[in-house]
């Protein structure tokens, strides 16, 4: 046969020959009385030489001419045929080859964290196509083993890593055999012009996949998981900068607000991993005023997180120059030289705790809403226009509206209220009516039922921001020692909360004043002879009305029954629109109720 | 989540020699602003009218797309109204993202009179 396939010509022995060439077949030859042996050369349509046909008979000088063209005919015949299978056969391993290839980049895009891609990786190339898979990562100090799967081959670790090892070093698909007539390969994982590691696969003696043969295919296989991983790697080194930034952007932690009560609560999207373009912020602003802000901008993602830190940058600086529609007309401006600003939208508030008034403005945002102190919830539906450099901008507008101690403000994000294939008006009415029935809940509680109502029963990509916003009547207590030395420090204290609570100094002047007078009084009259006496301070504001009470715990040498009689008490009468003394055996106490003005800016 | 929303529909006529109306039916949302923005780009006269009153849902990435599609039309000094009737979807949906309710009208008739007047 060898000698056939040699020369390209048909070859007849009889069987004395054949026994002299082949002394070690001759017995077999024997025993099948076979007299003439005959080698045909099988030839592809190229006409290269793919193979033989054997052909033996037991009569001698069997190839006749006739027979003899004949064997030719049907060489050429299965020739072709064998050609043909063969070419078969490797379409059906290329078609074979691209349907995993397909199958490889659907199950490596299943998953978004690179150490889940590679799971997903060797999980598939085990069901389909070797006995043992593993995805090594490379590190400073070498490799470690990410994920592998097995099935029927189990090639002992360390073999793998070293083998592993060696890929990565020559950057080059090296193989070694297995004791069981399996093999190892080890494939670099390249991407970028970087190895990430390497890819090991075993195959039994019964696999699919061969070295030498399949090579070319697991080489394809490799590169596909190492883009793969390595555009994981990527995003998750994107999307932890972005991360990152956002926390710096909203922190877990507004500071420490007087007079209010702040609740942010951040929910990003069901599906999505990026970071969403919400944001919220709290700060103070002069003349004990608190800035309020929820924003949405375009997009997700890093360049989200940018735009959204230069936007509230732009809101803590531009806010105090102006009141909301001021601030919004300035960040129109100011928005060209954001890059991604426009269209940005906002609802901004201004708070004033003391004299219980909110001054808002909604830029293309949904409606913030105020929860009562009683249950009643409604939106605020004034304020508004368009978002930031909207082309279809009209004025700035603002509006005005009273939140009293213990009501509540909601601003929120569109993410909280849209949802595709719902009525955005059923979704409003139903925010309202989870709202108003948790009138009398803390802010944690609120916020986890509108989220639990409006989010968990509708799970949504987009991400969603709710800032609670509970107002508290201002309140300002000390408690003094009974000695004059003391009044100057209290005095100190107190005009530093009553910059905050009254805008206007006049105002500030005369409730020092009145506060003063009655400090004085228990100071000089309370204790008299009795060492340790303490004399408490309390003020609150509510309603635009500030109330002080002053209170001894001594007796008063002279009773102060009659107001009028003091000089001090004339003073606390003239400056106040209500006062009250009342002495007992418990000590005296003295309340005075002022309205307070309002701010000059107005 | 929901994929029971109805597709969307863009239909531009001319109402006369320098009104364009362009008619937009079906669901918007971000999956396909784009084609609302491309379709308002598109429109060459300068006065349209936008026919809103047949959206069965539009959210805040369609009223971003209305806006930027309109930025050419408003730059060269044209004019335009929406049609969005008390109760219908894109009414509360402008209302919601601060468009402006004097450009916002009950049916098609007020709207032409409008640009005309």
């Amino acid at each position: 046969v060898a000698q056939a396939v040699r020369e390209d010509a048909i070859l007849a022995l009889q069987a004395a020959e054949y026994d002299e060439r082949h002394p070690g077949t001759r017995e077999r030859r024997r025993r099948d009385s076979l007299e003439t042996l005959v080698a045909a050369p099988l030839h592809s349509a190229s006409g290269e030489v793919v193979g033989a046909l054997w052909v033996a008979s037991r009569e001698p000088h069997w190839l006749t001419e006739r027979r003899r063209s004949l064997v030719s005919g049907l060489a050429e015949q299965i020739g072709g045929a064998l050609e043909r299978a063969r070419l078969d056969e490797a379409l059906i391993a290329r078609e074979r080859a691209a349907l995993l290839l397909a199958r490889l980049t659907e199950t490596l895009e299943r998953a978004t964290e690179p150490a889940r891609r590679a799971e997903h990786a060797v999980g598939l190339l085990v069901d389909e196509l070797v006995g043992f898979a593993a995805v090594y990562t490379r590190h400073p100090d070498g490799v470690s083993v990410t994920a592998a799967r097995e099935r029927h081959v189990r090639p002992a670790p360390a073999t793998v890593a070293g083998l592993a090892v060696d890929a990565v070093a020559s950057e080059r698909t090296v193989w070694r055999a297995l004791g069981d007539g399996g093999s190892l390969l080890a494939l670099p994982l390249r991407a970028r012009g970087q190895t990430l590691g390497a890819l090991c696969v075993a195959t039994g003696p019964d696999d699919r996949a061969a070295p030498g043969r399949d090579e070319a295919h697991l080489e394809e296989v490799a590169d596909r998981i190492a883009i793969s991983i390595d555009n994981a790697l990527l995003y998750e080194r994107e999307r932890s900068v972005s991360h990152r930034l956002q926390l710096g952007l909203l922190g877990d932690e507004l500071p420490p607000l007087p007079d209010i009560e702040v609740l942010p609560t951040y929910r990003p999207g069901a599906a999505s991993l990026e970071v969403g373009g919400d944001w919220y912020d709290a700060f103070a602003l002069p003349e004990g005023k608190i800035a309020l802000v929820v924003g949405d901008v375009v997009g997700h993602g890093l360049d989200a997180a940018i735009t959204m830190g230069q936007l509230r940058g732009a809101v803590r600086a531009l806010a105090p120059l102006g009141g909301p529609a001021d601030l919004l007309a300035r960040l129109d401006e100011f928005a060209d030289t954001i890059r991604g600003a426009d269209s940005a939208t906002l609802a901004y508030a201004e708070l004033e705790p003391a004299r219980g008034l909110l001054r808002y403005a909604c830029a293309g945002h949904p409606p913030p809403f105020v929860l009562r102190a009683d249950g009643r919830c409604e939106y605020l539906w004034s304020g508004r226009s368009t978002p930031i450099a909207s082309s279809l901008l009209a004025a700035r507008r603002e509006a005005v509206e009273r939140l009293e101690p213990g009501d509540t403000l909601g601003l929120y994000t569109d993410g909280l209220v849209e949802r595709r294939g719902q009525s955005l008006e059923l979704r409003l009415e139903r925010l309202l009516r989870t709202a108003s029935r948790s009138a009398d809940a803390s802010l944690a509680a609120l916020s986890e039922r509108v989220l639990e109502t409006m989010l968990h029963h509708d799970p949504t990509d987009d991400d969603a921001c709710l800032l609670l916003v509970r107002a508290s009547a201002p309140t300002f207590a000390a408690t003094i020692a009974s000695t004059p030395s003391e009044l100057g420090p209290l005095r100190h204290e107190l005009r530093a909360w009553l910059t905050r609570v009254a805008a206007a100094e006049a105002d500030r002047q005369e409730a020092l004043l009145a506060v003063g007078e009655a400090v004085t009084n228990a100071v000089e009259h309370a204790y008299l002879g009795t060492p340790g006496g303490r004399i408490r301070v309390d003020a609150r504001v509510a309603k635009g009305t500030l109330e002080v009470t002053v209170e001894d715990s001594g007796r008063w040498l002279r009773r102060p029954s009659d107001p009028d009689r003091g000089r001090g008490t004339r003073v606390m009468k003239a400056l106040t629109d209500e006062l009250s003394v009342t002495s007992g055996a418990a000590g005296t106490r003295v309340v005075m109720r002022k309205r307070l003005r309002a701010a000059p800016t107005a | 989540m929901s994929a029971q929303g109805s597709a969307l529909r863009l239909e531009t006529r001319r109402h006369d020699a320098d009104l364009e109306i362009l008619r937009v039916a079906g669901d918007v949302d971000a999956s396909n602003a784009h084609e609302l923005q491309d379709a308002l780009a598109a429109l060459l006269l300068d006065r349209v009218v936008l026919d809103l009153s047949e959206v069965g849902y539009i959210d805040s990435a369609g009223v971003r797309a209305l806006d930027r599609g309109l930025v050419e039309l408003v730059r060269r000094g044209g004019a335009y109204r929406a049609v969005a009737p008390d109760g219908s979807p894109a009414r509360l949906t402008l209302r919601v993202s601060g468009y402006d309710a004097a450009f916002v009208v009950e049916d098609v008739e007020t709207a032409v009179l409008g640009l005309q007047g």
